[in-house]
């Protein structure tokens, strides 16, 4: 069984008294250890598929249809179901790290936070592998480290302690919004590799989000590909890029070349 | 990548001081009070409330330095335990302002739709009456006491830090620290308790210290209508009170507790126009 089911799943916004659908009827699974990534143009509805797994969505956003993550379906889960879920079996690590951390607390109270809250760790035990995991995303000196402040990090620090964050709860699956979009191109690198080799390490499931090609073919099995809210084609990532079937995959493979040209 | 918020926490009081003269003056001016005030039990030249009819209505003289009031009592040493009571009334009313405001702006933010809706109408309410009336028509009520002119000072100013409160964490929620908090299951309450509520100690800060100066005035004016601290116990508006009826023949009763009132505020003002200038810019 997939580890991650999500069937015909809608996401609409209120706007005033209209719905405006940002994502209409999407269908895709996950298995363990596998990497699906999420393709498509800005405002095609990537980021709402990902939030709406957890619930992470605003009041004014209506989802329907169904989201199971093994045995437990997510759409419907009581609030206190659903904060045991977040971050204890789906982690998120979001665009950017300079504003995904919080600029007045250090980075070990909010690493702490996340280890105290899912994992039955004391204080002590916490602190331990809060340490561990910010050696495991490869921070130098992370005994150091818990004492400072996001802004004395560089930005692909910050990412790893983001990183770290999500992990040290040992969820099961990974959704990682774009994780190295508004980080320099050498960091991007270094962010991919080290997510890759953690996912293998640690047999994640990851839905990585991305409007870069070239990171899906680096890191995903699967990719699907989302046009105005739909998906508008799904399979193994060697399938779809070279093969594409669909106009949107085509456009963005287009795209693609046009950029590469330039660079 | 944008550029990230100066925190609070990360501030370092020295450096502050060194950067902004008017935190340096408004600071030296009220560190020099507040030493005063607590002192004033050992350092002020007489009791405060001995009186000595012979020596009544004394011009400022070596003896006594402010001079002495229709009872003949020191006026400099009644300006200095008024400003213990200046002092205690101005940072606890707004205490009282503080914690209320920012729990009502707090949730009215944080938890917004209809909550919101009716807190906010709550705050118009209370500043459509002029607060001069609300102030005046509690104390009638109770007994004009300096424990209830504290509370009441501080039930009647608590909504211009709701609504800076309110506004903070509306621009807050929407940042990606609270999402990112919201995805590793922090409740409702711990993320307003500890990721929003610290984000917003620096605009409450300024805004409380901007505070002090209006509650100390708002004793005054009590004080001065006799509504306020009860002789013989002095305030600096009592003092102001007591001195109005000898206003002819002794300038020193009326003007040395308004001089101390107008220092008092002004130093308050510039060290919260300092800490804004500082922080919040
Ligand atoms: N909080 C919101 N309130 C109202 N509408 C929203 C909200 N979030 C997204 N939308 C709308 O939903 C649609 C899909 O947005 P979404 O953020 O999911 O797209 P995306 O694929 O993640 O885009 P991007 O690549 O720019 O991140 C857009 O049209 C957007 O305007
Ligand atoms: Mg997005």
């Amino acid at each position: 069984m997939a580890l991650l089911s999500v069937e015909h799943l809608s996401v609409s916004y209120r706007h005033r008294d209209t719905l405006v659908r940002a994502v209409d009827d999407v269908s895709f699974v996950i298995e363990a250890g596998e990497v699906l990534a999420l393709v498509g143009e800005s405002g095609s509805g990537k980021s709402s598929v990902a939030l709406a797994l957890a619930r992470l969505l605003p009041p004014r956003a209506v989802i329907s249809g169904r989201a199971a993550l093994k045995e437990t379906s997510l759409l419907d889960a009581s609030e206190e179901t659903l904060r045991a879920i977040r971050g204890g079996t789906i982690a998120y690590v979001f665009q950017d790290p300079a504003t995904s951390l919080n600029p007045v607390m250090t980075i070990g109270a909010q690493l702490l936070e996340a280890i105290v809250w899912h994992t039955p760790a004391g204080h002590e035990e916490a602190r331990r592998l809060a340490v561990w995991w910010l050696r495991q995303v490869g921070i130098p000196m992370p005994e150091l480290r818990l004492r400072a402040y996001p802004h004395q990090l560089s930005g692909g620090m910050q990412q790893r302690v983001c990183l770290a964050m999500a992990l040290a709860a040992r969820p099961s699956l990974l959704v990682a919004d774009e994780p190295t979009t508004a980080l320099d191109v050498t960091i991007q690198v270094q962010i991919l590799r080290l997510l890759r080799d953690l996912q293998r390490r640690l047999n994640l499931s990851v839905l990585l989000i991305s409007h870069d090609l070239t990171v899906v073919e680096r890191i995903a099995h699967r990719v699907g590909v989302m046009s105005g809210g739909r998906l508008a084609e799904s399979g193994a990532v060697d399938q779809v890029l070279h093969r594409p079937a669909h106009a949107a995959t085509q456009a963005l493979l287009r795209a693609r070349s046009a950029m590469s040209f330039k660079t | 990548m944008r550029p990230t918020p100066p925190p609070i926490r990360a501030f370092v009081w020295g450096k502050a001081m060194r950067e902004s003269r008017l935190v340096v003056a408004g600071g030296l001016a009220l560190g020099l009070l507040a030493v005063i005030a607590i002192l004033a039990p050992w350092i002020a030249p007489y009791d405060p409330l001995a009186v000595s009819l012979p020596e009544a209505l004394l011009p400022p003289s070596p003896a006594h330095w402010v001079g002495t009031d229709p009872l003949g009592r020191d006026v400099l040493a009644r300006l200095m335990y008024g400003a213990r009571i200046s002092l205690v009334i101005g940072v606890i009313a707004v205490g009282v302002a503080v914690v209320i405001g920012t729990m009502v702006g707090l949730v009215a933010g944080y938890v917004g739709g209809r909550v919101d809706s009716v807190l906010m109408r709550v705050v118009d309410t209370m500043l459509a009456f002029p607060s001069i009336f609300l102030l005046l028509a509690v104390i009638a009520m109770l007994s004009p006491n300096i424990y209830n002119i504290m509370v009441v000072i501080g039930l009647t100013s608590w909504m211009g830090v709701a609504r800076l409160v309110r506004a903070e964490v509306l621009s807050l929620k929407e940042r990606e620290f609270i999402l990112a908090a919201r995805a590793i299951g922090a409740s409702t309450w711990r993320i307003m308790w500890r990721h929003v509520l610290p984000n917003v100690t620096a605009p409450v800060l300024v805004a409380a210290t901007l505070g002090v100066g209006g509650a100390i005035l708002t004793e005054s004016v009590l004080s001065y209508l006799g509504l306020g601290v009860q002789p013989p116990t002095p305030s600096w508006g009592n003092i102001l009170n007591e001195g109005r009826v000898a206003l002819g023949v002794a300038w020193w009763l009326t003007l040395s507790p308004g001089v101390c009132i107008l220092v008092t505020v002004l130093a308050f003002n510039l060290l919260g126009e300092g800490l804004r200038e500082r922080f919040l810019k």
